[in-house]
């Protein structure tokens, strides 16, 4: 053993530079492994935990106090399954808000802080001492991007009155969450709840809350039973919905991570599998003297990987102790997407797979690269054969008709493969995660309708919502494109659930086409299903199911599938004709409005609600409301960006340094003599470099090829897990060529800078060292 | 009168090791002069590899000058010594120094194109050389590891000669060479001499240095002697005479 650590002593001070750039980019991928791990393994997790802590509802049904009788609880409370029941009464508004230094439209219930639930508890996690006139509890969501804080006004106006609210605290609370569950849960103090109820006492609302252990099933049970009453249902969700609404950005951000720290950990094996093998090469000679005088190959083995599983292990602990100072900014992250507030804990399982991955790997792959050492001939060593390919003379200068210069790069391309094989593998990684950053930036940051289309489901610039049929009036109004029936809050029943229905006039006039499978319905006798109803029963395209309501059943062609992420693939599409069949008494009251210029939709609104004033019953602002959802993500993504950026231009420094490094240090004596013979050190420098351009140009073109081919599927794969099964993303060629282009002149001035240590050497020393 | 082509005056060169200074050539003067074939000559650490890289650019002087073909190559930097030793300079080295991932072709033409741009022409020129050192299409198609020791060091002095250059500057040419492939390299150079080429070569054999017109010895970094000789024509024994009492008086 004693022989092994000299020797791996030896080996490890004459590879320094590389084992500390080898342990750099080890480092960095384990940070983010080690990170994206102990996210994976534990927000989930903790989630349920806290949903359970707070005693959380299983589903939640929201409907118009007016119609609420205590017997629907009681009713309930007899359903199979159920284990406890409860309301609570509250006023449900739609409110402009500043979230984010944006007006955002939003669905808030506001309940009063003084009703004691046993039920949907919540957490006040900041509150001041001091009392505050007409007193509200923001829910955490609400507060983080309101950009408010305690003691500081929470205000907004709903038909001409203004409410001005002191922000007294903030709750934790799991039922409601983030804007993706399209509601939000808010608490007054009882004068302030009792004045904002006087002033709304149409917009009551009782929560009816359930407790079940199957939340899904409690979930359709108590939307059929409240269905065959006829009951308005405004809002409803259940345990793994809103779960999957929360955390959907949380989840893709892990998947990023994990896809990224995984292509820099097969960086670093790369890296020291290269070494070892130049280190082989260029010790041949000593191994052979030490095989001579009688170590084993293994010995000799375990001292040239030593180094590296050593440094292997002491970087992985430090990745894996550094991962807890990173854990609690993308807490941070998490908390501001999900408004859940996440704990870093010490996840010790987290921390020993991330150990037994990275040295597993390591070990297999410096043994790989190892393997010549057991092969060797003492005697050859010694002498210092080299392979046959050394006696290779390419592009034979009297024959080419090349310049002498553009020669001899080729002849370094082809001279230093194994180099250039490396930084190709490296180059095919960085080009694979570049296009999928670059395309995720153009999706959400150049053209965010494409990140809109892939989430949620439609967008109109402006919802009206009217009591009788002003669709003809609307569109001739200036600056509107269209204006049409859709209706997202139907419900139909298939088997033995209740399911929330879309109902459009007509599919193809909508700027969101969420089927993609098939085609959506186009006739009275077609439907099309979310991809969760395909999965649970199984249906095929073609197949005829029976739809119900109010116990009138038709039968249906399935012509498509359609995702929602919001509803989890839960949702029927059918034409309005279509519904009708059913409930021959339904009156389409919501108009989705495009407008050709949708930064006037305040005008636009202003402008309908004078002109039809009473005959509308509401209008919302969508195109603002996706504006300020969408500014949280287009900086949450601009810093993933910028972060991968960052670590893509080191990890190429760091690659081509060591390439660049071994190459100088093998050709010290090549290049002395050609700046004997006159070669100038920028010529050198080019040959160099230029010895680098095709193996650049081929991985990072390959790269691109692979991306444009698989990058739908990557993302469709990534987007999968939460729910999207047609991620309508562009793949412009432009960004792929921007990438490329990119990635050829970083490295080739990264080269060129790393290389111009050349210079520093002396002709002399060249020729004499 | 002799044209002179170098002219090295009060050159100094210090070598540092840690804190010791070491003065290798001290206050050197010295004139080169076209068509000489001259010889560097002294014991061990005299500092003759170091005066010959001097004179040749390869190296910087701590101080004094060198005026080489009327330029002063202590002024310039390192890109300018290049670009002006591949016009004026051409270096043949003890280990030979060939790039062993090319053919002894694409050794010479690295050179050669390097400075003119009719690839015809060179090769038709590197062709003449090789013939002249007498190594076949057969040989110089090939890699130096798969050549003898002999066939590359001339191949060498073909890439030295190959841009006319000022001068060869030849260290040890024969000193990793047998008997045999060390009198085919030293009549090769010989050959190029009396064809009007400007030689500097360092050697402490002896046989080597009796292809000179002109010996140097060197001695703690000054020059303690001068031989002048007539040009080699194969007359050895005369030389050899002559030779050996200038060594004897310099304490060889």
């Amino acid at each position: 053993m004693k022989k092994i650590i000299i020797m791996s002593k030896y080996f490890f001070k004459k590879n320094l530079k590389d084992i500390v750039s080898f342990s750099i980019i080890l480092l960095i991928a384990t940070i983010l492994f080690s990170s994206s791990i102990i996210i994976n393994r534990n927000v989930s997790k903790d989630y349920d935990n806290e949903f359970n802590r707070l005693n959380t509802a299983s589903s939640f049904f929201t409907i118009p106090s007016i119609e609420y009788e205590d017997s629907l609880l009681e009713d309930i409370r007899n359903i199979k399954g159920i284990e406890d029941v409860q309301v609570q009464n509250g006023v449900m508004l739609t409110i402009p808000v500043d979230m984010d230094g944006q007006k955002q439209e939003q669905n808030q219930i506001f309940y009063s802080i003084s009703d004691n639930y046993h039920i949907n508890k919540r957490e006040i996690i900041k509150e001041t001492n001091e009392s505050v006139k007409f007193g509200i509890y923001l829910s955490n969501y609400t507060f983080i991007h309101s950009g408010l804080d305690i003691k500081d006004n929470y205000e907004f106006n709903i038909d001409n009155v203004h409410y001005n609210f002191n922000i007294k605290g903030v709750v934790n609370e799991m039922q409601y969450g983030n804007y993706t569950s399209s509601m939000l849960g808010e608490y007054l103090e009882s004068d302030a709840y009792n004045y904002l109820l006087e002033n709304n006492k149409s917009k009551e609302v009782s929560t009816i809350s359930v407790k079940a252990e199957d939340s899904y099933l409690s979930y359709n049970n108590v939307s059929k039973y409240l269905a065959g009453k006829n009951i308005n249902v405004i809002n409803k969700n259940y345990k793994e919905q809103a779960k999957n609404q929360r955390l959907a950005i949380s989840n893709i951000l892990v998947l990023i991570l994990i896809v990224f720290s995984g292509c820099m950990l097969i960086v670093s094996l790369f890296v020291s599998k290269f070494k070892i093998e130049q280190t082989t090469q260029d010790e041949m000679a000593n191994m052979g003297a030490l095989e001579a005088l009688g170590y084993t190959s293994t010995e000799i083995i375990l001292s040239n990987i030593f180094p590296y599983i050593i440094s292997g292990l002491l970087f992985t602990l430090l990745g894996i102790v550094i991962s807890y100072s990173a854990l609690p900014l993308l807490s941070v992250i998490i908390e501001m997407q999900s408004g859940f507030k996440w704990k870093v804990i010490l996840d010790l399982l987290s921390n020993v797979i991330v150990l037994f991955i990275n040295l597993s790997l390591i070990v297999i792959f410096t043994l790989m690269a190892s393997l010549k050492i057991r092969k060797l001939n003492p005697i050859n060593a010694i002498r210092g054969y080299s392979s046959k390919e050394n006696s290779k003379n390419y592009f034979e200068i009297e024959k080419s008709t090349f310049n002498i210069h553009l020669i001899l790069m080729l002849k370094n391309f082809m001279n230093t493969k194994k180099q250039n094989i490396l930084l190709g593998i490296v180059l095919f990684f960085i080009t694979v995660v570049s296009s999928f950053i670059g395309i995720l930036f153009y999706n959400i940051n150049m053209n965010p309708i494409n990140f809109i289309n892939t989430l949620v489901e439609e967008h109109p610039s402006v919802i009206v919502e009217a009591n009788k049929d002003l669709r003809y009036e609307i569109k001739s109004e200036d600056n509107v494109k269209n204006a049409i029936y859709y209706d997202e809050n139907a419900t139909l029943n298939y088997k033995d659930n209740s399911y929330k229905t879309f109902v459009a006039e007509n599919f193809e006039l909508l700027s969101n086409d969420l089927c993609y499978e098939g085609v959506n319905p186009k006739n009275s006798n077609e439907v099309g299903l979310g991809s969760k109803i395909k999965e649970t029963y199984n249906i095929k395209i073609g197949d005829s199911i029976i739809l119900s309501k109010n116990g009138v059943e038709k039968e249906y062609k399935v012509v498509g599938f359609v995702q929602s992420v919001n509803y989890s693939g839960e949702i029927i599409e059918m034409t309005l004709n279509g519904y009708k069949k059913l409930d021959t008494s339904y009156l389409p009251k919501t108009i989705y409005t495009y407008l050709e210029k949708e930064d006037e939709a305040k005008e636009f609104i202003d402008k309908i609600k004078y002109k039809y004033d009473s005959d509308i019953i509401s209008t919302m602002n969508y195109k603002e409301s996706m504006d300020s959802a969408m500014s949280m993500y287009v900086s949450l993504i601009s810093i993933v960006c910028i972060v991968i950026i960052v670590i893509t231009l080191l990890l190429i420094y760091l690659v081509l340094y060591i390439v660049i490094s071994s190459i100088i240090t093998r050709k010290k004596q090549e290049l002395g003599i050609f700046k004997a013979i006159g070669y100038e050190n920028k010529q050198l420098v080019r040959q160099l470099v230029g010895g680098f351009i095709p193996s650049t140009i081929i991985s990072t073109i390959l790269g691109i090829i692979v991306s444009k081919i698989f990058m739908n599927d990557i993302y469709t794969t990534i987007f999968k897990t939460v729910g999207v099964y047609k991620a309508s993303f562009e793949y412009p060629y432009i960004v792929f060529l921007i990438i490329v282009s990119l990635l050829i002149l970083s490295t080739i001035t990264i080269g060129t800078i790393l290389a111009r240590k050349i210079k520093k050497i002396s002709v002399y020393s060249l020729i004499k060292d | 009168m002799q044209e002179k082509i170098i002219n090295a005056k009060s050159l100094v060169k210090n070598f540092s090791n840690g804190n010791r200074i070491q003065t290798i050539i001290n206050k050197l003067d010295l004139e080169i002069y076209a068509n000489d074939f001259t010889v560097i000559m002294g014991p061990s650490g005299a500092g003759k590899s170091t005066l010959m890289y001097l004179l040749s650019g390869m190296d910087k002087a701590t101080s004094g000058s060198i005026t080489f073909n009327n330029k002063d190559i202590c002024k310039m930097d390192n890109d300018e010594l290049a670009i002006f030793r591949r016009k004026n300079c051409g270096f043949v080295f003890q280990q030979i120094y060939l790039l062993d991932k090319m053919s002894l072709m694409d050794n010479v033409l690295i050179s050669g194109l390097l400075v003119a741009n009719n690839k015809k022409e060179i090769v038709r020129k590197a062709k003449e050389l090789f013939k002249k050192v007498n190594i076949p299409e057969i040989t110089y198609k090939k890699n130096m590891n798969q050549v003898s020791g002999g066939e590359c060091q001339r191949a060498g002095i073909v890439r030295a000669a190959i841009n006319n250059p000022a001068v060869i500057f030849a260290d040890e040419p024969t000193g990793a060479l047998n008997s045999e492939n060390s009198n085919a390299v030293l009549d090769v150079l010989t050959e190029l001499n009396n064809d009007g080429q400007s030689i500097i070569m360092v050697t402490h054999d002896k046989k080597s240095a009796l292809r000179g017109n002109r010996i140097i010895y060197l001695k703690d970094g000054k020059i303690s002697g001068e031989l002048i000789l007539n040009k080699y024509k194969g007359n050895y024994n005369e030389r050899n005479e002559k030779l050996d009492n200038f060594l004897k008086e310099m304490g060889w």
